[in-house]
């Protein structure tokens, strides 16, 4: 339903393309200096460096938090620059975002916070409403959580719960931002699984972590950020051309 | 071909009964869309207001601060509205008991009084004129306790002949007392309705005062609930900025907002009209004892209903209008960090 015109080219165009990306902020540091990779859809990727690197300001680019200073990025197969400001909430829902801090409504419950992106995207509540939040969170398996509010969760569950929510509109794309900073080992792992799972099922995802062991345990492309610079970009992420 | 389609279908599939079929439940999906998608965006605006509405009466603490100021606020120009309205439709019911009293001089003849009296009856400004004469007079006074022995006293009647006047409402009457004044029989012409006007000028001039008022007020609740609407804002910014990470329009998150506005509009609206209200009860017995002094009936009245209908929508718009200043530009300016 999503590209029903012009299917067949966007298929082939991949869902996120950096071409010369350069970023500098007013306060001096340039974030991100000349990056260029590809994602193809239906790709899980990986984007590793040190805290610093520039992880985060590639991945609010692809979100449009923030505008790039120079260069190309190109998401869905549409270019973000063309966007105008009031079109940037509809270029968000296509987006499925994951922050390390989760960034729930801690006063909703669990099912009120991932009924949010469906209730802005102006679907009406009822049956339909509550069969896809409890899809959500079936899928992340925090169905038996739905009433509790966020503050009350574990670490590990607020998390999964900001992956309902971000899964719950079906984004072509989910960007999660450092998603097991604050876990430990095997509830990091049991994330991970997640991404692979929804993955599997169509989605192409971009993790940043610096967590190398078990991002390299996962066998999925990465890229690397030094000081704002790409020094590595596996060979199925190079732009083509 | 109306009546039971699928039998006939089943038993004879060549039939070309399909298209028609096809075509109507298309046009009823789009319609039923349409239709859909109106009341998605109705039950939006409900479940917005309606939620609203549950969040102010949970922080009531702060809500109710801002319903009553807006209340107070709206009160006063609301009461003096009512004061002046009161002032304008008494005045034309006491107007109608004005009245000119013409005093003979004394000792003038009774006869010549009636002569004026029926020449006056044909001028075009009168509604009515009578005569009463020194006996009448007198006779009126002795049923004055204590007048009685006084009368008594005096022997011979000392009263003038009066002819009493009623001008018709609406005319400027100094040129008839001019008239009246150079009739050589005339001691004196009084004029009962001075008082009268310069009531009513007061009135004109507070209705002028509640106007004014009004408009100052209307400022005083913009600012209000602009500030209340700003401050909710600042305290839900992290709110604020999540939504738009998940893709909420700047529209969508000010909703809430405006309709809290239009909530603190309403309830201030609603409790100026109970203010007034009691208000006119409170002051009812003392300006009916007043109405009594001058031989009236008048009763103090409160805001009608069609007054009561403008009160509400003018709170109901000065909240709108008052929290959309307020988060115009503001939820614009948040972006998530």
């Amino acid at each position: 339903m999503a590209g029903d015109p012009g299917a067949a080219p966007t298929a082939a165009s991949p869902i996120v393309r950096f071409v010369s990306v350069s970023k500098r902020y007013d306060h001096g540091g340039e974030a991100l200096k000349d990056v260029s990779f590809a994602l193809p859809r239906g790709q899980m990727a990986f984007l590793t460096g040190r805290s610093g690197a520039g992880k985060s300001t590639l991945l609010r680019l692809i979100a449009l938090l923030e505008r790039p200073s120079r260069g190309q990025v190109q998401v869905c197969g549409a270019q973000l620059a063309q966007l105008a400001r009031r079109q940037i909430p509809y270029h968000r829902r296509r987006v499925g975002l994951i922050f390390q801090d989760h960034r729930l409504l801690a006063d909703r419950t669990v099912f009120e916070n991932v009924a949010l992106p469906l209730i802005i995207a102006g679907r009406p509540a009822g049956e339909e409403m509550a069969r896809r939040v409890r899809a959500a969170l079936d899928q992340v398996s925090l169905l038996h959580r739905e009433t509790a509010c966020p503050p009350t969760l574990s670490g590990g569950e607020q998390q999964r719960v900001g992956i309902a929510r971000a899964i719950v509109g079906k984004p072509e794309l989910l960007l999660a931002d450092e998603p097991t900073g604050n876990l430990d080992p095997a509830l990091s792992r049991d994330i991970m699984d997640l991404f692979r799972r929804l993955n599997a099922a169509g989605t192409s995802v971009l993790v940043a972590s610096h967590d190398l062991t078990l991002i390299r345990s996962l066998g999925k492309p990465m890229l690397v950020l030094e000081d704002g610079e790409l020094s590595h970009v596996d060979e199925a992420l190079k732009p083509a051309g | 071909m109306k009546r039971s389609n699928q039998p006939v279908n089943r038993r004879h599939p060549r039939r070309p009964v399909k298209p028609p079929v096809q075509a109507a439940p298309a046009t009823r999906a789009e319609r039923s869309s349409l239709r859909r998608r109106l009341r998605a965006y109705g039950d939006i605006h409900l479940q917005t207001a309606r939620e609203t509405l549950q969040r102010l009466v949970r922080l009531r603490h702060v809500s109710l601060l801002t319903s009553v100021v807006i209340g107070l606020t709206l009160a006063l120009p609301a009461g003096l509205y009512v004061l002046a309205d009161n002032v304008q439709t008494l005045l034309p019911d006491w107007r109608a008991d004005a009245q000119l009293s013409v005093f003979f001089k004394p000792g003038t003849d009774l006869e010549r009084a009636r002569d004026r009296l029926r020449e006056w009856e044909r001028r075009p400004e009168l509604i009515r004129a009578e005569l009463i004469t020194p006996d009448d007079a007198l006779a009126q006074m002795r049923q004055l306790p204590g007048f009685d022995a006084a009368i008594a006293a005096l022997g011979e009647n000392p009263l003038p002949p009066v002819v009493v006047l009623w001008p018709k409402l609406d005319r400027e009457l100094q040129p008839l007392v001019a008239d009246l004044q150079r009739v050589a029989e005339v001691d004196r012409v009084q004029l009962d309705r001075e008082w009268l006007e310069r009531l009513l000028a007061l009135g004109v001039l507070v209705g002028r005062l509640a106007r004014l008022v009004g408009i100052l007020f209307a400022v005083a609740v913009l600012v209000v609930v602009g500030n209340t609407i700003r401050m909710e804002v600042q305290n839900r910014r992290s709110e604020i900025e999540i939504i738009k990470l998940v893709g909420g329009t700047d529209r969508f998150i000010q909703r809430p907002f405006l309709y809290a506005g239009i909530w603190y509009g309403l309830s201030g609206a609603l409790l100026a009209w109970f203010i007034v209200q009691v208000s006119v009860v409170v002051m009812s017995g003392p300006v009916g004892r007043l109405a009594a002094l001058y031989h009236s009936e008048a009763r103090l009245h409160g805001l009608d209903f069609g007054q009561f209908v403008f009160l509400i929508l003018a709170g109901v718009g000065l909240g709108g209008m008052g929290a959309y200043w307020a988060v115009r530009g503001q939820i614009r300016a948040i972006e998530p960090p």
